[in-house]
């Protein structure tokens, strides 16, 4: 990388660096008017930016992208207009405890091809809303749309009188540049939303991140579901934005005794179960065996489209494939996470069957993400809950748009999924703003009554043994 | 007014006050420039100031540029005004 490229990055840096502190001057009631303002621009905004996105990654559906504007904007705002995020945000006289909110400082969001404007205006309200500057960092194949979304609200955060360059973004940067940008010293945070590659690398620059992992979801259909709503479920789920949500579903688990039922069900509403050599076909467009994962054509394609990319006429109104296996693995490439419209198919003996290859699944390169459950045991919910490694496990609902937060549930809304610390990310949660603020405690005199009572002397005799000590620490409580 | 001055031989000092918002920070930068001596050390009193924009961070950043560490700082701002230019990374700006 060139000295012009470095001074290019250094000078956004020293901007955003020069808007935090500007922005650390601004009171509650300030920074709420702003990030209003960015809201409801971005909300007015939504169908424009949601065409511009679908025609420039030509990913996905373009009345889905609007609804996904929609949950970023006017469901993400709702979420956090009321938080206090500014100065004193909580006091707590019995513990002496009071909490301060304290900006982080500059953060690169990282913005993926699949949800191009909704992410960039998701992650700009979150950063706002905490007095954050942010740099978008859009992906190589739909910068115009994330740059035109950080433009709109920029203007719009400006005629609130927020810093200069409290939102900047970085477009058309190499690889090189990327790691120059993430290793920063004067980046406090990155959000790092994308392919496991580049969240591995935000882990790996030295700078804090907050990151997502891939999805491998597994669904399973349990016998006492409710079969046509579950179906019904699934397909809302899978086909949304022609599957670009990596929480979306990616394999259903079926016991035998319902499995012909649900067939008869997903035919009756639009599914395709493929014939072996259909799947071969579908699977060598849907699957890179070099990069044992997902080939990026196949993204956001409608069934339509894959059709034709595999040389098959699907019967007409066909909304979703399905793909029968027998095994999860690398040995069978539509057991991974592929995001459009394919789903795997499974067939199970029983609850335990079911609960190892919802496992299988889950491990196949999807662990702690989400998983999904259609049941009314509540027993057996739980059960498969324990099991499964996932942030999110998503009872009787379509997992995209469930896990995404608030439409469906009490989870915050977010387009950053946590995935744990197996997914190699800091948290489970759902990202949002709260996550964006270093919290100061001011802590004032509470004395220790079992130290009160005890005192330090009793250590001092080595003969004294941890029972009694334990016996001690808690004699009258 | 937002800025009041005070010249001798050797120094020129604006006592700056109040909220240098844009709009107050751009009405002040011409003025600023008139006050400008490149054989005068320029001295910008923050005592009585609240609250800066980024564009007058931006003045004291192209003063410190246009005339040196020896002939342009910042005095006596306040908490809030001096964590600002902490986090900056623009303290080299402030003496005491």
């Amino acid at each position: 990388m060139d000295e012009q490229h470095k001074n290019n990055i250094d000078e956004i840096l020293e901007k955003a660096t020069f808007a935090a502190a500007i922005f650390n001057q601004y009171d509650q009631e300030q920074t709420d008017r702003i990030v209003r303002a960015v809201y409801k621009a971005a909300l007015n905004n939504r169908v424009m930016l949601a065409k511009m996105a679908a025609e420039e990654t030509k990913m996905g559906k373009w009345e889905d992208k609007v609804k996904k504007n929609a949950i970023a904007s006017q469901y993400v705002y709702e979420n956090i207009r009321n938080q206090k995020t500014v100065g004193i945000i909580s006091e707590d006289e019995r513990t002496g405890i009071i909490e301060i909110a304290q900006p982080i400082g500059p953060i690169l969001a990282v913005i993926p091809v699949t949800n191009p404007t909704s992410t960039t205006i998701f992650k700009i309200l979150i950063s706002l809303k905490t007095r954050n500057p942010i740099i978008i960092s859009p992906h190589r194949r739909g910068p115009k749309s994330s740059i035109e979304t950080a433009k709109i609200c920029y203007e719009a955060a400006l005629s609130e009188d927020a810093p200069e360059d409290c939102i900047q973004w970085a477009a058309h940067k190499t690889r090189e540049e990327t790691h120059y940008l993430m290793q920063h010293p004067k980046l406090a945070m990155i959000l790092a939303t994308g392919g496991t590659g580049l969240v591995h690398e935000a882990y790996s620059s030295g700078t804090p991140a907050l990151g997502v992992g891939a999805g491998n979801v597994p669904v399973y259909i349990e016998e006492t579901a409710d079969i046509p709503y579950a179906v019904e479920q699934v397909i809302l789920s899978k086909t949304f934005d022609n599957g670009t949500i990596c929480a979306s579903e990616q394999a259903l688990v079926v016991e035998k005794k319902i499995s012909d039922k649900v067939k008869e069900e997903f035919i009756r509403k639009g599914a395709y179960f493929l014939n072996p050599q259909e799947h071969k076909a579908v699977e060598k467009v849907a699957y890179f065996a070099g990069t044992k994962s997902m080939s990026p054509e196949i993204v956001g394609q409608s069934v339509e489209k894959i059709g034709q990319m595999v040389g098959i006429d699907f019967p007409e109104g066909t909304r979703l494939l399905i793909a029968p296996l027998k095994k999860v693995g690398n040995d069978e490439p539509l057991s991974s996470e592929i995001l459009a419209p394919i789903l795997a198919f499974y067939e199970t003996e029983d609850f335990e069957d079911s609960v190892r290859t919802c496992i299988d699944l889950n491990f196949h390169g999807g662990i702690g993400h989400s998983a999904s459950i259609f049941s009314y045991d509540d027993e057996k919910i739980r059960k498969f809950s324990v099991m499964m490694n996932a942030g999110r496990i998503l009872v009787n609902m379509p997992s995209s748009q469930g896990a995404l937060g608030s439409l469906y549930n009490t989870l915050e809304p977010s387009f950053t999924l946590g995935c744990g610390t197996y997914g190699k990310n800091i948290t489970t949660d759902n990202v949002s703003a709260h996550h964006l603020l270093n919290i100061q405690r001011i802590t004032k005199r509470r004395m220790n009554e079992r130290m009160l009572q005890m005192g330090f002397d009793i250590y001092m005799d080595e003969s004294i043994d941890a029972d009694t000590l334990e016996q001690a620490y808690n004699k009258h409580y | 007014m937002s800025l009041k001055t005070e010249s001798n031989t050797d120094q020129m000092i604006c006592h700056l006050s109040g909220r240098l918002d844009t709009i107050i920070s751009q009405n002040l930068e011409p003025e600023i420039n008139k006050c400008t001596d490149p054989g005068k050390k320029l001295i910008f009193d923050f005592s009585q100031v609240d609250y800066i924009s980024s564009t007058f961070l931006r003045i004291c950043l192209m003063k410190f540029k246009e005339l040196g560490s020896e002939k342009f700082w910042i005095r006596h701002p306040k908490p809030d005004v001096k964590k600002v230019f902490m986090i900056a990374g623009l303290d080299r700006l402030i003496k005491d």
